[in-house]
């Protein structure tokens, strides 16, 4: 006599409720500079809603963590170009850490004609002015 | 990972990423605010309608 066969279960739906998001200050900063860039916002669009659902699967074959002493931290390709740095901690919920979204040049390489470069992004994040996304708007005015 | 790791030499050669990258990313700990998922999403999506409306006019 044939064993009754076991209810398949079906894989939980991951919640989008369960996980958090923090984001710094820089990451409003160097997000400030891709304003315009339509592929870069779409794919970080994309990466927060994959992440909110599948918060432990890597978002596409770009999505590892970083070598040597950065290498708490993962960043994620969102274009040829940009990526998304963040750290993703707790269970239940998940907490999510946006530290930036930087082009290759931002992040250097250690190549000494970089430097330059990456000392030149490091000053205009510092004197970048804040992005507010919740910036009040003067309503007062004609 | 701490700011002394960085001049303890822990940093190998071969990274995708410069010190200078590295201290401005650990300088950043601990100023960190909590926001909605949706929130986010929909400013991104604000940031969006900008984007395609600016490089519609161009």
């Amino acid at each position: 006599m044939a064993k009754p066969k076991k209810p398949q279960q079906q894989a939980p739906q991951a919640d989008g409720r369960k996980v958090r998001i923090f984001v710094s200050k820089l990451f409003l900063q160097s997000l400030a500079n891709f304003r315009g860039n339509e592929n870069v916002i779409v794919a970080l669009q994309q990466f927060l809603a994959f992440k909110r659902a599948n918060p432990l699967q890597p978002f596409g074959s770009k999505d590892y963590p970083f070598k040597g002493g950065l290498k708490a931290y993962s960043h994620a390709g969102l274009n040829f170009d940009a990526q998304v740095v963040y750290t993703i901690s707790g269970r239940d919920p998940h907490v999510i850490r946006l530290y930036g979204v930087f082009t290759h040049d931002q992040l250097g390489t250690g190549n000494p004609a970089r430097m330059n470069l990456q000392q030149k992004a490091a000053k205009t994040f510092d004197n970048t002015k804040e992005f507010q996304p919740y910036e009040k708007i003067d309503e007062s005015s004609p | 990972m701490k700011l002394n790791d960085l001049k303890e030499g822990v940093i190998t050669e071969d990274l995708e990423y410069s010190e200078e990258f590295a201290k401005m990313i650990v300088e950043s700990e601990g100023d960190f605010t909590e926001i909605d998922g949706d929130s986010l999403d929909a400013l991104l999506q604000e940031m969006l309608v900008e984007a395609r409306a600016g490089n519609g006019q161009a």
